[in-house]
């Protein structure tokens, strides 16, 4: 795996005007993608993940208003691009994967239209037999059966795992150097979900796309991801490898939500940890770090005082906690 | 009957018609529960799970009489729940309840807490106003709801306060068996391992029995005394939690448990099993053993001869011929 930065995000700040008032649905998040690498923004809903992930392509409402200190793809500038240089990152360079296939596949449309209008927009001046030749390559190489057949049909006369699978095969028609899955799984069977992440780890394989995976499931972040982002309220709480989020979380939000979870670390009959009280609502965030009415250490400063973003074992994470144990030792 | 069992579902069916054409007619059924027999022993916990479309929710539902059986026996207690009348019936029914994976939908939006709450009490149990308004701070307080919020109404409770006003509900008749469906897969998870708690406490301070339906297999297997695998219609395998767990014996458990995604801590992670295809339509299951399409076991016995359910000891059944 080459180590070279593809998607590179600081202070991502994406704000919306509503009636009840300003929203600050993500407020400073920093984060790279390396090439071929699999980033997973974990959290619970609400946290923000998903508009996180929009905010990069510029897809939220015209009541939105997204900056950031720094965005760049391939090191390019990102932050200011017009509404068409946009559009063509989105799908050439950036695609998506939405969480359920059938409202985000038409309806009433053929699957080869579909996956033919993408090969059309990033290949201007192709011919039809063309298109339909790359369609069915594609189409094979996502697993789809018959897919001569499969052409000729409409979403809905298709199961959910093939609907995932044709619109994995739309996102990848233009083979785009990253992919962002917004819960790719969460509307399947297990059964079905395991087809669809040994897919995903196939295709990144061979196409070393780098893959930014948004989910509330830890089960398939350990087997999807290279690195953790957990949200929480707006802002990433920790940044780390797999196994050091899993195995040592630093930030309490993270160690009490693995062991919320039966079946991770929990043992049969041991009793499962909560995680007192709400997520807070976006409207009005608490005061200093946004975990602290939740949080059992909380002290006198993180009612306080935001804990800023801080290495430790070679990992990012925003704990007072954390800070003061670091300083001492 | 006294050899500690609250339910026998025997042979139990329940398949609805497909109807189509000017005239409605039927011209198919739908099996969506296709002779299922097992027995739910007094205070424990048992858990059923399968993939959507395999008849879980339609079996819960049955059970508590939501919908109705085309043949087959469900005992409770030495009385057959399906064909009981009057009183019979209402005494049943205050014995069993349900709470529902969305609570949102469940609970009904014009009524506060206390109104939906004293409506059942007044009315199943004849208590007065005034005890029945006691009755209802006390459940509030048990299932964790401070009671001065009896006057809201559900848009006015997060998710998980929600779910929490349904446990309350079914609750308020003092049940000795609830049916789970899916009661906590619409939550988060911070407030799912809340609910699992609240469940499990309830349960060992009144002696309750559970059926827990739910597609998450950990749950299943952290809340449950035994399990009930079932796939399209049909009981595949049953067996006490940690046998399952440990040794599966059917091949579709197997592929079940491997795909589920595991963390750190279990060794069970030997090669993962991952199942070809969709799950077959329940209106044209197929023949002989009905996993043999999507088996990576079968052969031609399995595709034409229908498994019966075998006893492997302790209790652990499975229906397979390769068993």
């Amino acid at each position: 795996m080459s180590s070279e930065t593809l998607l590179n995000v600081k202070n991502l700040r994406t704000w919306f005007n509503t009636p009840e008032g300003l929203v600050k649905s993500v407020n400073g998040v920093s984060f790279h993608i390396d090439k071929g690498e699999t980033l997973a923004l974990v959290g619970e809903s609400g946290c923000g993940k998903t508009v996180t992930s929009l905010s990069l392509i510029k897809l939220i409402g015209s009541n939105g208003v997204i900056e950031a200190d720094e965005l760049t793809l391939n090191g390019r500038d990102i932050r200011n691009i017009s509404k068409e240089q946009a559009r063509k990152i989105r799908g050439r360079e950036i695609s998506m994967i939405f969480q359920e296939p059938m409202t985000s596949l038409n309806p009433v449309f053929k699957i080869e239209r579909q996956i033919g209008e993408m090969i059309k927009i990033h290949n201007k001046g192709i011919s039809k037999e063309e298109v339909r030749k790359r369609s069915i390559e594609i189409l094979k190489k996502v697993g789809v059966p018959n897919p001569e057949e499969r052409l000729k049909v409409y979403p809905h006369q298709l199961s959910g795992g093939l609907r995932q699978r044709v619109m994995i095969a739309i996102s990848l028609a233009s083979n785009p150097a990253m992919v962002i899955a917004d819960e790719p799984t969460t509307a399947l069977d297990v059964t079905i979900q395991a087809q669809i992440i040994d897919l995903l780890k196939e295709l990144q394989r061979d196409f070393n796309t780098s893959i930014l995976l948004i989910t509330h499931d830890f089960g398939v972040v350990s087997q999807l991801a290279d690195r953790v982002a957990v949200m929480y309220a707006g802002r990433i709480v920790e940044t780390g490898t797999l196994e050091q989020i899993i195995e040592h979380p630093l930030h309490p939000y993270t160690e009490l939500l693995i062991l919320s979870i039966p079946g991770i670390k929990v043992k049969k009959g041991e009793r499962l940890k909560t995680i007192e009280g709400q997520v807070p609502n976006p409207l009005n965030f608490p005061d200093g770090c946004r975990f602290n009415p939740r949080c059992p250490f909380a002290a006198d400063i993180c009612r306080r005082k935001e804990p800023p973003a801080v290495v430790i074992d070679g990992r990012e994470v925003s704990c007072w906690k954390r800070m003061e144990e670091e300083n001492h030792e | 009957m006294n050899n500690g069992n609250l339910i026998e579902i025997q042979d139990l069916q329940v398949h609805f018609p497909i109807k189509s054409g000017f005239l409605q007619r039927t011209i198919g059924e739908v099996k969506a529960v296709d002779n299922v027999s097992f027995d739910i022993r007094k205070n424990e916990t048992i858990g059923l799970v399968g993939e959507s479309g395999c008849g879980k929710s339609t079996l819960g539902r049955a059970i508590v009489r939501l919908n109705r059986p085309s043949s087959g026996r469900i005992m409770y207690n030495g009385n057959d729940i399906l064909t009981s009348k009057g009183e019979d019936l209402v005494k049943i029914r205050k014995d069993m309840q349900m709470i529902f994976q969305d609570p949102y939908s469940s609970l009904n939006p014009r009524h506060s807490v206390k109104r939906m709450l004293t409506e059942v009490l007044t009315v199943l149990k004849g208590y007065s106003q005034s005890e029945a308004n006691d009755r209802v701070a006390n459940l509030m307080v048990q299932v964790g709801l401070n009671p001065v919020y009896a006057e809201r109404y559900p848009h006015e409770f997060s998710g998980g306060q929600r779910q929490r006003v349904a446990i309350a509900r079914a609750l308020a008749l003092e049940p000795k068996f609830i049916v789970c469906d899916e009661a906590v897969s619409a939550l988060d998870v911070s407030i799912q391992s809340q609910i699992i708690n609240l469940l499990t406490d309830l349960k060992e301070k009144y002696n309750i029995t559970y059926l827990f339906i739910s597609h998450a297999l950990n749950v299943i297997e952290h809340i449950s005394d035994r399990v009930v695998v079932m796939y399209l219609g049909a009981v595949m395998e049953t067996a006490d939690t940690n046998e399952l767990f440990e040794h599966p014996c059917h091949p579709y458990t197997r592929a079940l448990l491997s795909a589920i995604p595991m963390l750190s801590g279990r060794e069970r992670q030997q090669e993962r099993i991952v199942l070809k295809g969709d799950v077959p339509s329940a209106a044209a299951v197929p023949s002989g053993c009905r996993f043999h399409t999507r088996c990576y076991m079968a052969d031609e016995r399995c595709r034409t001869e229908v498994p019966q359910m075998k006893d492997l000891g302790c209790g652990h059944c499975v229906a397979c011929h390769k068993a």
